[in-house]
């Protein structure tokens, strides 16, 4: 009972946050909703017991992708002029109808598949760190140098110019 | 406990409001946030459908989540980098400003 | 087969004059006389070597046959192969080829003993001799084909000698296309025999044709085809108009090619391929109607020539008409005889012309007279090999006209009488030559001036003038010589052949009337004929007729033919590439430069990509 209730409040709270995301038209407003939305998939993951992924989610994705997000938006727009921005009126017919295809289809097949409800795989911290150091221990070097990749060719891209 | 069904459709309409916002969006950072979205949305699933497998392959699932989350963060740093360079050469990040690339 | 005679020596009578040509081509160009010097003595080996195979094959019969060959390469179903053929044709045609040939060139060291292209001359006089010796000892089909094409291209060169004198030029290029038009039927009807007997060799297709299935229209198709290339070699009318401009040329040039080799060639074709006709009375009805009709015709025509060299011409293709005439009536042996003694006395009185032109400097009948005085060897030879022309008795022509007539009025009283009128008309024309020539007075300052040739230029003369007198006597073993089928019995009929002089006898006191006693006088005469003799004048507007024919028919079809390659053909061409164009400049639309319309693409192909695998499952 209290699952399901959780489970609704947190995909109206993740659904709410996105809809504002994509659809304000002042940015930091957009972002806001961003953070909203990704505390929703948080509280998702708590919902299914899945409580190491809550606490990366929003130590990660919270705390630090859209706290970037924030600080970007600062440093571009400087003079505040260009806050407003919406939507491009000549594709938001196509771009409707595209996301209600795809998101369609796999509600669609979702739907129509027979999967039964599950008992929650109680899945430990300790079991996800001896699965990323075993058996993932490739791609989860690979990540690593991914992200040392990233940074340094952010910091490359988005320096000043030397005179 | 609801079935998995419900959590995979809020998957799906969450990704789904992320393609509307990447399509749709006019300044690059927005469509940035709209791509965030899609990608919760792919994790949401990925974390909701692992929970059908006993615990050997549950612990996949979950994995892979971690993995989607870091190299999200990476995605996020380049592409905040690369609107930083834009606005510095164009004054705007209005992505239909660029259109140098055309015919 | 034991015979004296070797093969190999066979070999050198084409091989002795190509390796001359060979030789002044490559080396010796600047010494004109050492070139000159070459060439006759590898016409003299071929000569020798011809007498020989002659000899050689008088004795061993007429059923004799001899073959040598080198195959080139063999495929499945080809095997083209050089080969040496002598039989009693080959043999003949060997003798008469080669000893008119020597003759010529050494004439031609008179009389073009100065000219700066000596060497040239030479070269091309050889390699003529090597093709047309190649052309009669071919055994196949493909073999001939190719001697028949080369001895083309040596009439244009020789035409052409003189290739800065426009006439000549024109001339040249004249024969080389008329014969050109009747070398493509004889291609198309080659192909056709050869691939219908899987073979090109002459005794494969007699062999073939014996088995039997091949029917008579067939026949009667590729004979006519063959006949195509014979006509146009052979002057036969319509293909008949490049012969009287290949004078152009220099004299014995015309003497060698355009009276008794090249020329010959056609009827040595059909002789050749006899067998096929035999198969198809109507080709051979066609070849002795076209005979007949280019003797007569042509004839007409010489009567009123005022160049000399013009009405040997007429007068050769006149002949030639004759030849078919036999041949078409089934007269192997008599057309090949008369063929034999032709080249005798027709290349004398070409190089008698030539003598004459030499001293006078002008072709033009009107302006000589009175040469029998100043130049008395030329008269006599060519007094010789006119009345031989004429067929008088006893010279070699009478024989061999002979032969013809009886076979004419045996088969076709038409004919006959077409063959006995254009009897007349010979002699009559060949009288008026001489008279007008040799006979009265002097009618220009060069005429009176004139002297006799030199000596190497009389030579040949009364050579070529004894076989005219002496040959015809060969004339009863001919016909059990060369035949086809079964001998024919040429025993001479006396009392025909009597009555038969009344003919050129008429013709030759015609001639002795009007022009050395004047009466009637031949200007008179002329006004009084007046459409008559314009008719003839113009030779029965025949290159006239060419003319519009090329000028309408066939430029109208080029300019059709034009017209559709340029819109047809190049239209198509051109609008894929406006389509190309068209299409790249829609597409290149889709390049926006915006990241939102390249998101939509990946989104787009993603859904494609969903429904295609889905609908390939389901299906």
């Amino acid at each position: 009972m209290f699952a399901d209730l959780g489970f609704v409040l947190a995909a109206i709270v993740t659904l709410a946050g996105g809809v504002i995301a994509v659809g304000a038209r002042n940015l930091y407003r957009s972002v806001l909703g961003l953070m909203l939305s990704l505390t929703g998939v948080a509280g998702l993951f708590l919902v299914q017991r899945a409580e190491f992924l809550a606490v990366v989610q929003v130590l990660v994705f919270v705390g630090g992708v859209s706290v970037l997000i924030v600080f970007a938006l600062i440093l571009v727009e400087r003079e505040g002029a260009a806050m407003e921005t919406g939507v491009n009126p000549g594709l938001v017919p196509v771009a409707a109808i595209v996301a209600v295809i795809l998101s369609g289809s796999v509600i669609y097949a979702v739907v129509r598949s027979p999967l039964g409800a599950a008992p929650p795989a109680a899945v430990q911290s300790r079991d996800i760190g001896e699965a990323l150091l075993n058996r993932y221990l490739v791609p989860f070097e690979a990540v690593s140098l991914l992200l040392l990749a990233a940074l340094v060719g952010a910091l490359l891209i988005a320096r000043e110019k030397r005179n | 406990m609801l079935g998995v069904k419900a959590y995979a459709i809020v998957a799906a309409l969450l990704f789904g409001l992320g393609v509307y916002g990447a399509l749709a969006r006019r300044h690059a950072i927005a469509v940035l946030v709209a791509l965030e979205l899609m990608l919760n949305g792919a994790m949401l699933a990925f974390a909701s459908f692992s929970r059908l497998h006993p615990l050997a392959q549950a612990v996949s699932g979950q994995a892979f989540v971690i993995f989607i989350i870091a190299v999200a963060a990476a995605e996020t740093i380049v592409g905040l980098a690369l609107v930083l360079a834009l606005h510095r050469v164009f004054r705007t990040a209005r992505l239909d400003a660029f259109e140098l690339l055309k015919w | 087969m034991e015979s004296y005679y070797s093969l190999a020596w066979l070999w050198w009578v084409p091989a002795a004059p190509f390796a001359a040509f060979a030789v002044i081509g490559l080396f010796t160009r600047p010494w004109r006389q050492l070139s000159a010097a070459v060439s006759i003595v590898a016409a003299g080996m071929a000569c020798l070597f011809s007498w020989g195979a002659l000899f050689s094959q008088i004795k061993a019969g007429p059923e004799a046959v001899r073959n040598d060959q080198y195959i080139w390469f063999a495929t499945a179903t080809l095997k083209p192969a050089v080969g040496l053929l002598l039989d009693p044709l080959s043999a003949v045609m060997l003798v008469t080829v080669t000893t008119v040939a020597l003759m010529v060139q050494v004439y031609s060291l008179g009389y073009m003993g100065r000219e700066k292209g000596l060497s040239r001359y030479y070269a091309y006089m050889s390699l003529f001799l090597a093709a047309m010796l190649g052309l009669v000892l071919s055994n196949n089909f493909l073999e001939l084909y190719v001697c028949w094409e080369l001895v083309g291209v040596c009439s244009y060169l020789l035409i052409g000698f003189w290739y800065d004198r426009d006439a000549a030029a024109f001339a040249a290029k004249k024969a080389f296309v008329t014969t050109r038009l009747g070398d493509l039927g004889l291609l198309i009807g080659l192909i056709m025999i050869c691939t219908r007997a899987g073979s090109f060799d002459f005794a494969d297709i007699r062999a073939r044709m014996a088995v039997g299935g091949w029917e008579p229209e067939w026949l009667t198709l590729v004979s006519i085809l063959v006949f195509c290339g014979a006509a146009g070699k052979s002057a036969q009318v319509p293909l008949h108009v490049w012969l009287p401009d290949a004078m152009e040329g220099p004299t014995p040039v015309s003497a060698l090619i355009h009276a008794a080799t090249m020329v010959a060639a056609g009827v040595f074709l059909v002789a050749r391929t006899f067998f096929l006709f035999a198969g198809s009375p109507d080709a051979l009805a066609v070849v002795a109607t076209v005979g007949g009709v280019t003797a007569a015709f042509a004839a007409s025509i010489a009567v009123v020539q005022n160049d000399v060299k013009r009405v040997l011409a007429y007068s050769t293709i006149s002949q030639l008409g004759y030849m078919m005439l036999a041949l078409g009536l089934g007269g192997l042996g008599a057309g090949m005889f008369h063929l034999f003694t032709h080249a005798f006395f027709k290349s004398l009185l070409f190089l008698g012309a030539g003598s004459v032109i030499h001293a006078l400097g002008t072709n033009d009948l009107r302006e000589m007279g009175g040469l029998r005085r100043a130049m008395p060897v030329t008269f006599w030879t060519f007094a010789a090999g006119a009345l031989a022309l004429a067929g008088v008795a006893p010279l070699s022509g009478f024989f061999s006209k002979d032969a013809i007539l009886c076979l004419a009025w045996e088969k076709s009283p038409v004919l006959f009488l077409l063959a006995l009128v254009t009897a007349a008309a010979t002699a009559f024309y060949m009288g008026r030559v001489v008279f007008t020539a040799f006979l009265g007075p002097p009618r220009s300052k060069a005429a009176q001036t004139a002297h006799e040739s030199p000596t190497v230029m009389l030579v040949p003369l009364v050579v070529l003038a004894a076989f005219s007198v002496l040959a015809g006597w060969w004339g009863a073993e001919f016909g059990r010589f060369v035949y086809f089928g079964v001998p024919s019995d040429e025993r001479m009929r006396w009392g025909f052949a009597a009555l038969m002089q009344v003919a050129p006898l008429a013709g030759i006191l015609a001639a002795w009337l009007v022009y050395v006693v004047k009466s009637p006088d031949p200007d008179a005469l002329r006004r009084r004929m007046e459409p008559l003799h314009e008719l003839l004048s113009r030779r029965y507007y025949v290159d006239e007729a060419y003319d519009w024919l090329v000028d309408n028919v066939v430029m109208g079809l080029s300019a059709g033919l034009a017209w559709f390659d340029r819109r047809v053909v190049d239209g198509t061409v051109d609008s894929i590439a406006w389509l190309v164009r068209r299409t790249g400049d829609g597409m290149r639309r889709l390049q926006t430069g915006r990241v939102s319309n390249y998101v939509l693409a990946v989104f787009a192909g993603v859904i494609a990509a969903v429904v295609i695998v889905r609908m390939a499952g389901a299906g």
